[in-house]
């Protein structure tokens, strides 16, 4: 694709988004929660553009049709159905009993509800740290994502470096300059351009194929096991599919990214339709990518490991028209940034009042929020600056760096759902779930733990569950005017 | 319908789908219907249609808005 079409494509891109970011500042400099929560008044449409973007990311877009290119349509089976069942069921059992809390709490951040809602710093400055080390791989994945597909395109003319720090700089723009009402905006664009291209691309490259008939024969042609679960490759095999069921399932609620957007909601009943329409979404969401990596072992065959993390770019390269082309880049590159402004907003913001706020005086109400705005956006471009640092540095596939930081995300939840339902859930049992399920995670990664052909995360996420009961039985209860203060009048 | 009796059937067609889910007793086999739909595809759409509709009695049933 030349040059002068990509650069047309990117500066149309980027225009528009910081459109709608500097729109978006007319209201986001107020008060911190109107700059990280929207001031919690994301209607329906918008809150289900927000999750849905944020939700799709490089991984679906690059990984997914990598990984699908090696082992055929399973992975559609692997993820997008539980994927479709839980996430929304997380949503509506954590998401709804945490955005009553924190409206309650007037916590902003995931951490500073858990801090409030336990009356400890700590369990928010743990919850942090966790927080900051799994989001990090996991934008360095979306980064990488953009970066290979954009080389790729590009016929390596912008090279991976130049298009990663091109992905950041655009959505740090816009992130600190509109704050989570930009990023929800930008949101809406930037899921409709990836799910519109998705939709229009599949057909179009099936009709290029000689129809999905003939597609299919020719994979089968290829490799036959493509077209069915074969168990005996590693991610079908049941015990590795169990326990990714169990990851994929989990971990999306955990995401501090996703989870804000939750705290942003505008009502109980914005929540609950927008877990009505999430299932469709997501099927719409993964199975084009999917057949897209398997068409493209029969296209083309041959490559090695990470290399398929380019099929998708190949084949939108080889089925359609440049001007298609170079809108398909930008869906990749829209389903990234769409990710990456809500977690340099997350992680900034996390960064600003659960971590500074804590080390000094605080000074007055109004001097205190402008600097916590402040803070946020210069944490944001130091968060963005080690991702582009570490997208160039980091050498796995975006399928591996993905699971990853999956895993760790899932060893959090215990703590994310006892602690918004169960009274008795102490401080105590929340420091040892999360220490204990990420310390049995780090050991079944190094391969100290046996794992019994489980993932690593199978016995991380039972770890931090049985941590959590044992030690909050064996600890006095929280103080009863802080739950009360927490759960309001609830019973639970 | 009583809180309790909806309680059950959500947890009844989760274990279900779950069940459903984890499906090594299916014999995996290579068919395309029509030429088109290879049968793990049509399994797992069908599934995900079970989970919609499954959703959708949670969300009526079993969490109304209470954030006034």
């Amino acid at each position: 694709m030349s040059i002068t079409t990509i650069g047309i494509a990117l500066v149309v891109y980027a225009a528009l988004v910081l459109f709608l970011g500097v729109v978006s500042t007319r209201r986001s400099s107020t008060s911190p929660e109107e700059y990280f929560l929207a001031s919690r008044k994301l209607g329906t449409l918008v809150l289900f553009m927000a999750l849905f973007g944020t939700n799709a990311t490089s991984f679906v877009l690059v990984g997914v049709p990598g990984q699908a290119y090696h082992d055929g349509v399973g992975i559609f089976g692997l993820n997008a159905p539980i994927v479709a069942l839980c996430t929304p069921l997380t949503f509506l059992l954590v998401g709804i009993p945490a955005a009553r809390m924190a409206r309650r709490l007037r916590a902003v951040t995931p951490a500073e509800l858990y801090a409030k809602r336990f009356a400890s710093p700590l369990v928010g400055m743990i919850l942090f740290v966790f927080f900051l080390a799994y989001t990090l791989p996991y934008m360095v994945v979306a980064v990488k994502g953009a970066a290979v597909t954009l080389d790729r395109v590009t016929d390596g003319a912008i090279p991976m470096g130049v298009g990663a720090a091109a992905v950041i700089a655009v959505a740090l723009a816009y992130t600190t300059i509109g704050g989570m009402r930009a990023t929800a905006w930008t949101n809406v664009l930037q899921g409709s351009i990836f799910a519109t291209f998705l939709i229009v691309a599949i057909v179009l490259i099936a009709r290029s194929m000689g129809g999905v008939e003939n597609a299919m024969d020719r994979v089968a042609a290829v490799d036959p096991d493509l077209l069915r679960v074969d168990r005996e490759r590693a991610n079908f095999e049941p015990r590795a599919w169990t326990s990714w069921a169990l990851l994929i399932s989990l971990t999306v609620v955990a995401f501090p990214h996703m989870f804000v957007r939750l705290l942003a909601a505008e009502s109980d009943r914005a929540l609950i339709t927008v877990c009505k329409l999430y299932p469709i979404a997501l099927a719409a969401l993964w199975l084009p990518p999917v057949l897209i990596g398997v068409w493209g072992a029969a296209e083309f065959p041959g490559l090695e490991g990470r290399e398929s993390d380019q099929i998708f770019a190949m084949m939108i390269l080889e089925h359609l028209p440049e001007i298609l082309a170079a809108i398909g880049f930008l869906a990749v590159l829209a389903a990234v940034m769409s990710t990456i402004d809500a977690q340099i907003l997350t992680l900034g913001s996390m960064l600003t009042r659960d971590v500074l706020d804590r080390i000094r005086p605080q000074s007055g109400e109004q001097e205190d929020d402008r600097r916590d705005i402040r803070n946020a956006r210069v944490f944001g471009v130091v968060v963005a600056s080690v991702v582009l640092v570490l997208s160039l540095a980091w050498g796995q596939s975006v399928y591996t760096i993905a699971s990853i930081a999956f895993s760790g995300y899932v060893t959090l939840t215990p703590t994310l759902y006892l602690g918004v339902t169960w009274r008795r859930f102490n401080k105590e049992g929340a420091i040892a779930s999360i220490l204990t399920g990420n310390v049995v995670l780090a050991l079944g990664l190094a391969g100290i733990l046996p794992t019994f052909g489980f993932l690593p995360v199978f016995w991380a996420w039972l770890a931090a569950i049985a941590a959590a009961w044992f030690v909050t039985l064996r600890t006095p209860p929280p103080p009863a005017a802080a739950n009360f203060v927490a759960f309001g009048f609830s019973k639970r | 319908m009583q809180r309790r009796i909806a309680t059950g059937i959500a947890w009844f067609g989760f274990a279900t789908l779950l069940a459903l889910h984890i499906d090594y007793w299916r014999p995996q086999r290579v068919i395309v219907y029509g030429g088109v739909l290879p049968e793990e595809i049509g399994y797992r759409m069908l599934w995900m249609a079970g989970a919609w509709i499954l959703l959708l009695f949670v969300c009526a049933r079993l969490f109304e808005d209470r954030s006034g």
